[in-house]
């Protein structure tokens, strides 16, 4: 029997262990929180982008799979201290409520990102005013409740989308574009129209990347059927009048500079590397990439590989990804993982 | 969520976020390349010494600067000077009152930034010669300087870094100062008296009188105090979130006076260097409609509280004509450090020298309790007594000249 | 592609020079124009930051967009006017998520269109004169006796007080600051023979010489007089 252990139980580390195990291997899973599902089961997203499925469903399933299998040894609340190479792979040890250190052959990394903190980029005045939250805290919002105004609890009457925070900005160190955010807001669009009928609902935008068969699905569902009306513009700042945020801004194709107010800003904030990345790097002796996510050295011939044998790296953890994408690197790094010990048996 | 974070009406001035702790991939400090320069040999660097008593606050992204606070040369302002002269005179009376040591003199130029960004009529060799012959002068004196002006400020701040970035200037301005007898030499922190204020704000607060506690002040933050080198700039984690800068409304927190935002904190006066001499209707319009009616109508401001020479003068100036447009205003403007010299028992007409303001500020004053009506009987007869050649009155001993 | 030799300043003895690639040139090799400008995404970030961007024809992001578009022509054409509307405030600096300063790139453009003579330097500086005068002969730009009724009719009923025994006024400032009249505070003459050496090693008089002949005709009195004056002071 041989040991391969998944650090991180989101959507990619999920199905890499759902799959090591299915093909006979036991599979220690460390996750640090208490509960697995990662960013999905964080911030309790009620319908996935893009075909809208339901959250809650898709975790269920993922997490059913795990937890009934008993070759799969679930490790929550758990974190990587020291990391020893051996001849045959590695000796991990874990922190946590059972702290031990196990052996295992290879490794999968698939610790996810974490959300950008607004904060940073003090222009949009996040922290300072209620009304301004997150695309993920929206999701957490629409997963216990109604869409209100964290001011004063009122149904709003318009609610602004502002792409791009922390992403493709010198300013804030990120220089990249965080991918799904343009298709998250879209969908979130979509979804908020069903609970404000009549509510204005503005998207601030600088591109519109919802690539291949996301174009129709989302970005002119959410013209065509959701009356959500796009402006080429991204915001330049947030400030507050009479307790309700203020947009400033240039529409750079229509209406010039605007002002414009909203009782909610939604800020669609990007994907960084998760907080543990460099450390797990340094530990597992693996490269990351100039953005600071873990490096897919052949991403041509497989998405898993990393700069270290036996290490291998899926979903977010190497860069922004949708859940579908994570779920399916979670299977390619279960194949390379089985291809890898494959050959060095034979060796 | 971070919604412990977040909090109605106005008091997230005060909220705290910390942000230093997620600030990160920070751009380089030519701070940290000037002390390079510096072992090597290149470049003589103006060091704080334990005379300037200097405290240490953090900048934009959570770096350390360094405030001095004795033994300070007077790097004054123009504008000031000539338009605002109850600005320099507070700095210099906030001195006197705290026992602090500092050198006034003859031996300096203005900054030249603002002809400079106006005209464009001077180059960036010839501002930073003057820059540095101003720093040499203050290096020679072993006083350390300390700018009044916002404009000196930033294109100060903006000088040292080319300085430090670009050998061809270093060269070139050394061969200048060569020429008049000086060397090229280089402050380690480039230093506005907004930040002296800041990091003496505790002392400044405990000689208040008056209370202020039903006064609104709105505070203009100056766009080349902040906006220019933005990471050289005082944050501070309970001011703002540490999301705006903090110097100018912490000390007004701390004298008491309830600070109010504004959907237009952001925007600037007006001023323009340009504008308020050759496009003043861009001045009168911007200051009255982007500014001073917001502070006013969003904020029910009591007074507008700057922290620059343009600013106060825009700010200030521009409302008498509004009111043929109907912009029917009357917000006194002036200095953070103005307004804590009133507060501290400065004479509004001889300390502060209200008379020089056009906006109106006598109720203001009503407002916080000071008999502005005795000064300026006072003030109205000395001026009748120094014309009839009394010699003129000095509430301190002449500083070192 | 730009330049790749950098200039400090421009010369004096180029004004007049005004082809269209000459100027872009000029813009493109100055020491600090690659630090201002990278790329552009066209977010409008900057224009939405921009306060001249609310009041006139004018854009940061058409500045940025113009200049990499190399379009020497539509360069020179902004000189002239268009980005004299910037307010020089740069919050479209700290702002820009690609780092570039738009405001820095417009200073960058007026110096070279006033050291080239271009027709924006006649209009600039009839209004800048009096400025002019103080800068170059005190190192000083504003002084008590420029605030006049009569330059600032619309600054209220209170200028005309401003502008009266200014000398008493001043004396009775209880706290010494070196205050005058006519400076906006005593400059030692020692100051001012060093500024007209700076002035001198920078090219400023002779451009203020070939630009505005009047102006310097008074501004060369005054040097000549003081660097006499200090002179003798030293020989003594």
């Amino acid at each position: 029997m041989t040991n391969v252990m998944v650090v991180g139980g989101g959507p990619a580390g999920l199905r890499a262990a759902e799959s090591l195990a299915r093909f006979g291997l036991e599979v220690t899973l460390v996750e640090q929180e208490s509960y697995l599902g990662g960013a999905v089961a964080r911030h309790r997203y009620q319908v996935l982008m893009p075909h809208f499925d339901s959250g809650p469903a898709v975790l269920d399933r993922m997490v059913s799979a795990v937890a009934e299998n008993p070759r799969i040894h679930i490790r929550t609340g758990s974190r990587i201290g020291q990391v020893e190479e051996t001849d045959d792979g590695f000796q991990v040890e874990i922190l946590g409520r059972e702290t031990g250190v196990e052996s295992v052959r290879a490794v999968v990394l698939a610790t996810g990102f974490t959300h950008f903190d607004p904060r940073r980029d003090t222009k949009y005045g996040y922290g300072l005013f209620p009304d301004v939250i997150t695309g993920a805290e929206l999701e957490e919002m629409m997963a216990s409740g109604p869409v209100t105004r964290p001011s004063t609890g009122e149904v709003p009457k318009s609610v602004a989308f502002i792409y791009c925070v922390g992403s493709r900005d010198r300013q804030v160190g990120n220089t990249y574009c965080s991918r799904v955010c343009c298709a998250v807001s879209a969908k979130q669009g979509i979804e908020v129209r069903e609970q404000l009928p009549g509510a204005r609902l503005v998207m601030f935008y600088m591109d519109v990347r919802t690539y291949g068969l996301w174009e129709d699905e989302l970005y002119w569902r959410a013209q065509e059927d959701a009356g959500v009306v796009y402006v080429k513009g991204r915001v330049a700042e947030i400030t507050q009048r009479d307790g309700r945020p203020v947009l400033k801004g240039e529409d750079t194709l229509v209406r010039g500079p605007f002002e414009w107010e909203f009782d909610l800003v939604v800020l669609a904030a990007g994907m960084e590397p998760g907080e543990a990345t460099a450390e797990l790097a340094a530990q597992f002796g693996i490269e990351r990439e100039p953005h600071g996510f873990f490096q897919q050295t052949r991403p041509m011939e497989n998405a898993s590989v990393t700069s270290h044998p036996g290490v291998f790296v899926a979903g977010a953890a190497s860069g922004p990804k949708t859940i579908e994408d994570s779920v399916m690197e979670g299977e390619v790094a279960a194949m390379a993982v089985l291809r890898y010990l494959d050959s060095k048996v034979t060796v | 969520m971070p919604t412990e974070l977040k909090t109605t009406g106005w008091d997230f001035v005060t909220t705290k976020v910390d942000k230093r702790a997620i600030q990160h991939q920070n751009p380089e400090d030519p701070r940290e390349h000037l002390k390079e320069l510096e072992e090597k040999g290149e470049v003589t660097v103006i060091h704080m010494t334990e005379e300037n008593r200097p405290i240490t606050v953090e900048t934009l992204l959570g770096r350390s600067k360094r405030i001095p606070t004795n033994k300070l040369w007077h790097h004054k302002s123009c504008g000031q000077c000539g338009n605002i002269p109850g600005y320099p005179t507070s700095i210099m009376w906030f001195m006197n009152r705290l026992g602090l040591e500092y050198l006034d003199e003859t031996h300096q130029t203005s900054c030249t930034a603002w002809n400079y960004h106006g005209s464009g009529t001077s180059n960036l060799v010839a501002l930073a010669a003057v820059a540095v012959r101003n720093w040499h002068r203050a290096y020679e004196t072993g006083y350390y300087p300390l700018i009044h002006c916002g404009t000196s400020f930033g294109n100060y701040k903006e000088i040292r870094n080319l300085l430090v970035e670009h050998q061809e200037l270093r060269d070139e301005v050394r061969r200048i100062m060569n020429k008049v007898g000086r060397d090229l030499v280089i402050p380690e922190e480039i230093v506005h008296y907004s930040e002296w204020l800041h990091v003496l704000r505790k002392e400044v607060a405990a000689m208040k009188i008056y209370d202020v506690s039903h006064v609104v002040a709105t505070v203009h933050p100056a766009c080349h105090v902040w906006k220019m080198i933005p990471e050289d700039v005082i944050y501070d984690g309970s001011i703002y979130g540490g999301e705006r800068p903090a110097p100018t409304t912490a000390i007004l927190l701390e004298l008491g006076a309830q600070v109010r935002d504004y959907s237009t904190w952001y925007d600037c006066c007006g001023f323009g260097f340009r504008h308020i001499l050759t496009e003043r209707e861009f001045s009168r319009s911007f200051s009255l409609e982007r500014k001073i009616k917001v502070m006013v109508e969003e904020a029910q401001s009591d007074v507008a509280i700057t922290q620059d020479t343009g600013c106060t003068t825009t700010l200030d100036k521009n409302q008498w004509i509004g009111k043929a447009h109907g912009y029917d205003y009357e917000l006194p403007v002036m200095a953070d450090v103005q307004f804590a010299a009133l507060l501290a028992g400065a004479d509004p007409y001889k300390v502060a020298q209200l008379q020089w303001h056009t906006a109106g500020w006598e109720k203001l004053l009503d407002k916080i309790g000071i008999d502005w009506r005795t000064s300026k009987q006072q003030y109205e007869s000395y001026l009748e007594e120094l014309k009839a050649g009394k010699a003129p009155d000095q509430l301190y001993p002449l500083p070192m000249v | 592609m730009n330049p790749t030799e950098t200039h400090l300043k421009l010369d004096p003895d180029e004004v007049g020079i005004q082809d269209a690639e000459s100027l872009l040139h000029a813009i493109q090799s100055d020491v600090r124009y690659h630090e201002a400008i990278h790329g552009c995404l066209n977010c409008g970030v900057c224009s939405g930051s921009c306060p001249s961007h609310r009041f006139f024809d004018y854009s940061p992001r058409i500045v940025v967009q113009t200049l990499l578009s190399g379009d020497a022509e539509a360069v020179k054409g902004m000189m002239d006017e268009y980005i004299w509307a910037c307010a020089q405030c740069y919050t479209c600096a700290m702002r820009c998520p690609l780092h570039n300063s738009p405001g820095g790139l417009v200073m960058i453009m007026r110096e070279v269109a006033v050291w080239r003579g271009m027709e924006a330097v006649h209009r600039l500086l009839k209004p800048y004169g009096r400025v002019l005068l103080k800068v170059l002969s005190i190192g000083n730009q504003l002084t008590p006796d420029m605030i006049q009724p009569d330059f600032f009719p619309d600054w209220g009923p209170k200028i005309p007080w401003s502008s009266t025994d200014l000398a008493i006024k001043r004396q009775a400032i209880p706290v010494y600051t070196l205050q005058v009249t006519n400076s906006a505070w005593r400059v030692s003459p020692e100051t001012s023979y060093e500024l007209y050496t700076i002035y001198e090693e920078t090219g400023v008089f002779r451009l203020i010489e070939q630009i505005d002949p009047n102006l310097y005709e008074v501004v060369a009195d005054m040097v000549e007089e003081l660097r006499e004056s200090v002179e003798e002071a030293r020989a003594r």
